[in-house]
């Protein structure tokens, strides 16, 4: 279950973690955020920011545009 | 200092002679920084004080990244600090440098010293544009 859904298509780095840190300090621990996103450097930067925000990445879709589901901590 | 907490200073130097290139990596990666859960500062000094004054990033657009003024507007809301040389911020501005600055300041970006930005450079990280 998606409680909240963040397009971030078209942005480039860095503003996809920004947007998705933005995101999570409006959500619930528990709650999970699906995010799109089109960033080359996108998986590897969600990657990264998981591990320093303790959050997780529940599932993560490869393509043209890449769709991340974020677990909060 | 633990990682948890270490601070990010960002020192730019660059001013609009490469059109905004450094200055919008530079805030572009301090935006990171924030993202990430770190604090962090711009130090604007040398060239790079010019982006301590309004409208100097105002149309300013770097392709691939967003435009220069809303990267430093996120940076000020995400609590991101600037600071700009006491030096440059003298001596820089129009005209006389013994005379006041006659370019306004941006609201956000505090002033500070050598003193200052060593101090933060021994605690944390340092990335110099």
């Amino acid at each position: 279950m998606v409680d909240r859904e963040l397009n971030c298509e078209g942005m480039s780095c860095p503003m996809p973690i920004v947007e998705i840190t933005k995101a999570v300090r409006q959500m619930d621990s528990g709650q999970t955020l699906e995010v799109k996103a089109t960033d080359l450097a996108f998986k590897t930067d969600l990657e990264a920011w998981s591990r320093r925000t303790k959050n997780s990445i529940e599932s993560f879709e490869a393509g043209a545009v890449q769709v991340a589901r974020i677990k909060i901590s | 200092m633990s990682d948890e907490s270490k601070e990010f200073l960002i020192i730019l130097t660059e001013g609009k002679s490469d059109n905004g290139r450094k200055a919008t990596i530079a805030f572009s990666m301090a935006l990171s920084a924030l993202a990430m859960g770190h604090p962090a500062t711009v130090f604007l000094t040398s060239d790079g004080a010019v982006w301590g004054y309004r409208g100097s990033a105002r149309q300013v657009i770097v392709p691939g990244f967003s435009p220069l003024a809303e990267l430093i507007q996120q940076f000020i809301e995400g609590d991101g600090r600037i600071l700009l040389c006491s030096t440059c911020h003298r001596t820089c501005g129009i005209g006389d440098p013994d005379a006041p600055p006659t370019v306004e300041k941006l609201d956000a970006a505090g002033i500070a010293g050598m003193a200052t930005i060593l101090e933060i450079a021994a605690s944390g990280c340092t990335m110099t544009f």
